[in-house]
């Protein structure tokens, strides 16, 4: 699997350019998102403690409510035994709202990672949690169970807010 | 590991040290350096990012995609012990977790047209497009023309140093040995559109 091919030692200066040529058009056409490798290593901070990964599995956005336009987002993180959704509705000024629920229901402890700090949530019984005032930005969610709050249960990836 | 052959272009020797940089930073890695683990997130995250979004992505799916396999890579570190098996791993992980969202997506909007040809042009917007120059929208269009396999291959491999082609391949599940051959055959298919294309003939 890692020894070289022999034959990929006559790569020729022409095939070089050519593929140097397609690294650029791609460079161009498909850019990387500036961000990305950033939003990488905020979230991977944490990630060698985590048991598991959670995925990004929907994410809805949609006007809600009569007063003004107010805007609000569902986002959808899970695997096989743990999902989170939040509710995220914006207060205006760069405030948010985010409203989450575990399933399956457990009063583990929610923390919200931001670029500037941490907060820290339980849920109820029901494994509802709510964080009032967050402000946009990169955003991570970390769940740990009550009875062992230093071993991590779950992450998500970082998310724009 | 020694993976030059006389004959190299002079390029291969920024290649070799590039390689035996990553072999160094994933060894720090590996044993806890954040930094290491940092820089290899710069270093590969281009690579990635073109795999998964020629696997049809969407530009914020893509995106979450990346980050996941960065994610789940950190507890398989341990396990990954040189830069070629490292470039393979990450390449199949991340290809496997978009074909995963796309099943996940395709069930949930079952209006087939629209998400097809979402996947055949990889999300590249007219814009993006009218910004190229005439050389380089001639090969955008030759590289339209190439079959997916070729594509993908020369799309990925554009974006690792040379000693790594073969993992790429490895990754994109052809057979050993063949990394040289399919490559040159999907060069020599593209130059000979570009040919065809451009009467006076460039390259």
């Amino acid at each position: 699997m890692t020894s070289p091919e022999p034959d990929d030692a006559h790569l020729s200066l022409e095939d070089a350019l050519l593929l140097e040529d397609i690294k650029r058009l791609y460079t161009q056409v498909d850019p990387v998102p500036p961000d990305l490798a950033d939003r990488v290593r905020f979230a991977m901070q944490v990630a060698s403690e985590a048991e598991r990964v959670l995925r990004v599995r929907e994410e809805e956005e949609a006007l809600a409510g009569v007063r003004g336009g107010e805007r609000s987002r569902t986002i959808t993180f899970d695997s096989v035994r743990l999902t989170v959704m939040i509710d995220l509705t914006s207060l205006g000024g760069g405030l948010i709202r985010m409203d989450g629920w575990l399933a399956p229901p457990a009063d583990h402890v929610i923390e919200l990672r931001t670029a500037t700090g941490t907060t820290i949530v339980r849920a109820d019984g029901q494994g509802r949690f709510a964080f009032e005032r967050v402000n946009g930005g990169m955003t991570q969610l970390v769940v740990r169970r009550a009875d062992d709050p230093r071993g991590i249960l779950a992450i998500t990836p970082s998310i724009d807010l | 590991m020694t993976e030059l052959s006389p004959g190299d272009t002079p390029i291969a020797g920024r290649d070799s040290d590039r390689r035996s940089r990553l072999a160094t930073l994933l060894g720090q890695a590996a044993a806890g350096r954040q930094e290491a683990l940092d820089e290899i997130v710069t270093d590969l995250t281009p690579m990635l990012w073109h795999a998964v979004r020629s696997q049809g992505l969407d530009y914020h799916t893509a995106q979450d995609v990346v980050q996941t396999t960065w994610l789940v890579l950190v507890r398989h570190l341990h396990t990954i012990k040189t830069p070629a098996a490292l470039i393979e791993w990450l390449i199949i992980t991340a290809r496997r977790e978009a074909w995963r969202v796309r099943t996940n997506t395709r069930r949930e909007e079952p209006t087939g047209s629209e998400r097809l040809e979402e996947i055949e042009d990889g999300g590249r917007s007219p814009d993006e497009i009218l910004l190229l120059n005439e050389q380089q929208q001639a090969l955008w269009s030759a590289v339209a023309l190439l079959s997916q396999r070729c594509r993908d291959l020369l799309r990925i491999v554009a974006f690792v140093h040379r000693p790594d082609y073969a993992a790429v391949a490895a990754a994109l599940g052809m057979p050993r040995g063949s990394i040289g051959p399919t490559r040159g055959r999907c060069l020599a298919k593209l130059r000979g559109l570009l040919r065809r294309d451009t009467p006076g003939g460039s390259r």
